[in-house]
């Protein structure tokens, strides 16, 4: 019975893990960049308290065996890659990647970190920076007299200089990374990723080259979550809550029973 | 007396084993391709247990009067018509619900079959197909171990891969192998092992199952196969059983009162 009761309580406890998940993703339906996360459940360790396949004196195999489980863990917070919704912004410097790949950041630490969010801006030194401030990877800088900037599909940023209305000068190209595993990226907030040893390391690639997707400008993408399948999961989540808490009731109910056995 | 008092502690024991099965069952309601246990309270001599033919099982009132039963089974005289209970575990074989997850690393079995995952203890079974990519872009189980394909561990190294309905995995548009299934004879003695795996357990062997037969869902994932309805209905009949039980425990227990207090003290007058 105490028994029953921590196995219920596991899944009492996986089941609010999974709404704190749902609740995040909901949270951040908005999201520039986000990348839903899904709650993966395994069953835990079983007691043999009577293992299968014994053989009994006549050596005949016995088929009953007797194995009584400990509940539930979660085991992964997956994160699906799937692509965002598409919004357009008419802003050259929001970039979406359309396929695999990540811009890669360079953070003040040193670091080379990775995002999907291509909401870019320029800052007081005309570099391309996140909305943070994190500077783009590899570094581009945006002449004070550009007038007119664009972004072409494989990444190569174009200005167009005042006073010269013919010719665009080459600023910088946009190179994206890719990795064997994404979902091993470890998720940092602020829509980055780290490399991690789960996600393998990364591979370099212009955009539209390798298998990396291209770069479109004037738009963004946002998050990739989808509404209805949250609440329904949310729905289904509450409901799971609750049988578990049935379970303890009863078990509760079964011990205060064995309790008054005896007065 | 004192046998009936074991009687019914043995019977509220069975039930809490069993109350536990379902505990474990609901809180699995959620986890990918769980096959929930079921549990039959029978009695101890029951066919499913010695492997006896039904007709040859010596009823409750032969065991009492002891003696040899077909079979050559000897029995001691027992003292009244109580046999010993015990409770069975086995695996539920149906399916669970089949649902798109987006994710192509997800694969669903539609039909018979179970995936094989290496793992040090050797090879276990599986229909949970939560599958990711490890940093070699292996195709393995959340906890690392990798799925097996006809020609060992299945790596997707290129930029797109596919698994085909019947299982056979193309990477980039060359075929590359295909999945194994296996099946059993009886796969309702199927052991867990925590992890959403499943072993066999001596005497009961996989088998192949045919290329022609396999059908899979790529991008789809199998749930639970827990009925919360039948586990709290099965949960409210424990608890009602066990409720019983300890009425016979108060009942014997006050006959005990009665004969050891009340007589004792009549003889005294």
């Amino acid at each position: 019975m105490i028994r029953a009761m921590g196995t219920a309580a596991s899944g009492m406890k996986a089941q609010q893990l999974n709404i704190d998940t749902i609740a995040n993703n909901l949270a951040n339906v908005n999201t520039t960049g986000y990348k839903k996360q899904h709650a993966e459940f395994q069953d835990l360790l079983y007691e043999k308290v009577l293992p299968g396949g014994q053989v009994d004196a006549q050596g005949r195999a016995v088929p009953t065996r007797v194995e009584i489980g400990h509940g539930v863990k979660m085991v992964s917070t997956n994160k699906n890659f799937s692509q965002g919704t598409v919004v357009s912004t008419s802003n050259p410097l929001d970039v979406m990647i359309e396929g695999d790949g990540f811009f890669q950041l360079r953070m003040p630490d040193g670091t080379i970190k990775y995002t999907r969010d291509g909401s870019f801006k320029l800052d007081a030194e005309r570099n391309v920076v996140t909305s943070q401030g994190y500077r783009l990877e590899p570094a581009i800088v945006v002449p004070s007299d550009a007038v007119e900037l664009s972004v072409s599909r494989d990444g190569l940023i174009n200005v167009r200089l005042a006073g010269n209305d013919s010719d665009l000068q080459e600023v910088g190209q946009i190179e994206l990374a890719r990795f064997p595993n994404s979902a091993g990226l470890e998720t940092r907030g602020g829509n980055i990723f780290a490399e991690s040893p789960a996600s393998g390391a990364p591979l370099l690639a212009t955009p539209g080259v390798d298998g990396v997707g291209e770069t479109a400008s004037g738009f963004l993408e946002m998050s990739n979550v989808e509404t209805v399948d949250e609440l329904v999961n949310m729905i289904s989540a509450q409901r799971a809550y609750e049988l578990n808490s049935k379970t303890i009731t009863m078990a509760d109910e079964m011990l205060r029973i064995v309790n008054g056995l005896k007065r | 007396m004192i046998k009936s008092l074991n009687t019914a502690q043995q019977a509220m024991q069975m039930e809490q084993v069993r109350i536990e099965a379902l505990a474990n069952n609901l809180a699995n309601v959620d986890s990918t391709g769980f096959r929930q246990i079921l549990t039959r309270v029978v009695a101890k001599n029951a066919p499913e247990i010695t492997g006896q033919d039904p007709q040859t099982v010596p009823t409750a009132q032969a065991l009492t009067r002891g003696g040899t039963a077909p079979g050559g089974r000897t029995t001691p005289p027992s003292g009244g018509t109580a046999q010993p209970t015990v409770t069975l575990h086995a695996t539920d074989t149906r399916p669970g619900q089949i649902g798109p997850t987006g994710r192509d690393t997800d694969v669903a079995i539609m039909g018979r079959g179970y995936f094989v995952v290496q793992t040090e203890a050797g090879e276990r079974y599986t229909r949970a197909g939560s599958f990711q990519l490890d940093n070699e872009r292996r195709l393995v189980t959340p906890d690392g171990d990798p799925v097996l394909g006809q020609g060992g561990a299945v790596t997707l190294d290129g930029q797109e891969f596919s698994i085909e309905p019947d299982g056979t995995v193309t990477v980039d548009g060359a075929v590359r192998g295909r999945l194994r299934l296996v099946d059993f004879g009886d796969a309702t003695r199927l052991e867990h092992e925590g992890s959403n795996r499943l072993a066999a357990p001596p005497g009961v062997e996989p088998q192949e199952v045919p290329a022609e037969e396999i059908v899979l869902a790529q991008g789809h994932l199998e749930g639970s196969n827990v009925d919360p309805i039948d586990v709290l209905v099965d949960m409210i009949a424990a608890q009602r059983a066990f409720e019983m039980q300890t009425k016979v425990l108060t009942t014997e227990d006050s006959l005990l009162d009665k004969s050891v207090n009340s007589l004792g003290r009549a003889a005294h007058v």
